[in-house]
């Protein structure tokens, strides 16, 4: 498979979020705001496009007994490392998500795409692979905070487009509009795309 | 028989010896790494809390360490620790770092009182865990700001603020306006400063 064809079945075919339901939590709670939404995703994207390279490294010595093991060790360290290079770099940013970047470690998306993909494949693929996964994913947080955020506050990564005569929405604001926004996504998606397909 | 011996890759010490030295790999890189950003992490704290300590006295931040040399004193009372600020010899306040507890987690907050204890200076949030977007609003400047210069003691007792809706206009001494959707974090706010106050000022004068 070319490597533009991995890239597009990682991000839109096979995404993550729509497609195989994992990495929900997060896309629960991060999506009220654009910013968060956008960080967040590229802290996964770089969390799996570096796991995926590192396990797909070492799969031809990694024990099958032991796999699920390292690859959860490699996911963490390079976790970890995203978290401690924003606390020391970008401390606003870090401050901001909070717990969430170190979540990361528990997001599905990791173990799946560890599993699914590096672990069969080569370093470079595995790498292209864990940008389209996270690209993916991104996509998807920021579809869901956009209408959170322009509903709930009127704005757009911030920057305030509905005035003052918008009644805001607090409840897009809080937890239950995300579960409404992700299953009318999950709806539109499956309904325009993979449903026509099989007819 | 003749045994044939199992190489090492198939023998079932290798996995135990493949995790073992993988740990000590992966772990030896991030202590590495912690290390390095540690001093820095480190001063970024610093630096904030002393910004903090400056705006909540209202002293110029240009340069947060020079600043802080030039105005602030750290003191102790009864082990409690604080911040007193001094310009041109004059005693502005004292600040004290206070907690309570949030909607979700735990408040911190800085709290400065005038040096006489009647009123509080000025107040800010430096860490909080609200609902972002909604609690998490009780950082945002007009909330703090509604703090400034209030009385603290009123008739020998500490003041009890009361919450009022976000668009009242006209409000009496006592009267706080609470974030619209986030009754349980502004109340926190409230209780914070008021617990957190009589604690203080009970140690620092004794009575009350």
């Amino acid at each position: 498979m070319n490597k533009i064809d991995i890239f597009k079945e990682a991000a839109f075919k096979e995404n993550s979020v729509w497609r195989q339901v994992l990495g929900i939590c997060s896309a629960l709670a991060v999506t009220n705001f654009m910013m968060n939404s956008l960080v967040m995703g590229l802290g996964v994207m770089f969390a799996l496009a570096l796991s995926g390279f590192t396990i797909s490294l070492i799969r031809n010595h990694t024990p099958r007994s032991v796999r699920m093991m390292v690859q959860t060790l490699i996911i963490a360290s390079w976790v970890i490392m995203v978290d401690l290079f924003l606390k020391a770099f970008i401390p606003e940013v870090s401050k901001q998500l909070g717990p969430y970047v170190g979540l990361i470690i528990t997001n599905c998306i990791l173990m799946g795409r560890a599993e699914a993909f590096a672990a069969k494949n080569t370093p470079v693929d595995s790498i292209i692979d864990g940008l389209g996964a996270g690209f993916g994913y991104t996509f998807v947080l920021l579809l869901i905070s956009f209408f959170r955020e322009i509903f709930g506050f009127g704005s757009v990564f911030g920057i305030t487009f509905l005035g003052d005569w918008w009644p805001r929405w607090s409840i897009m604001v809080m937890a239950p509009s995300a579960f409404f926004m992700l299953a009318i996504l999950f709806w539109y998606i499956h309904q325009k795309y993979y449903l026509q397909v099989k007819k | 028989m003749k045994h044939e011996k199992t190489p090492f890759k198939e023998s079932r010490l290798y996995p135990i010896v493949f995790m073992m030295i993988i740990t000590i790999i992966f772990v030896g890189i991030l202590a590495v790494f912690y290390h390095s950003s540690k001093g820095r992490v480190q001063q970024y704290q610093d630096n904030a809390i002393k910004k903090a300590i400056l705006l909540v006295f209202s002293l110029p931040i240009d340069h947060i360490e020079k600043d802080y040399e030039l105005y602030i004193r750290e003191s102790e009372v009864n082990k409690m620790k604080y911040y007193q600020a001094v310009k041109d010899s004059v005693v502005i306040g004292n600040a004290f770092i206070i907690q309570g507890k949030g909607l979700w987690g735990g408040i911190t907050g800085l709290i400065a009182y005038t040096p006489d204890y009647q009123n509080i200076l000025r107040f800010s949030i430096i860490n909080q865990n609200e609902t972002p977007g909604l609690g998490a609003r009780i950082t945002e400047k007009w909330f703090t700001d509604q703090f400034n210069s209030k009385k603290i003691i009123q008739n020998n007792q500490i003041s009890d603020f009361m919450m009022v809706a976000e668009n009242k206009e006209d409000l009496s001494e006592t009267e706080v306006k609470q974030v619209t959707g986030a009754t349980a974090s502004s109340k926190a706010v409230l209780d914070m400063i008021t617990k957190e106050s009589q604690r203080i000022i009970q140690q620092i004068k004794g009575e009350l």
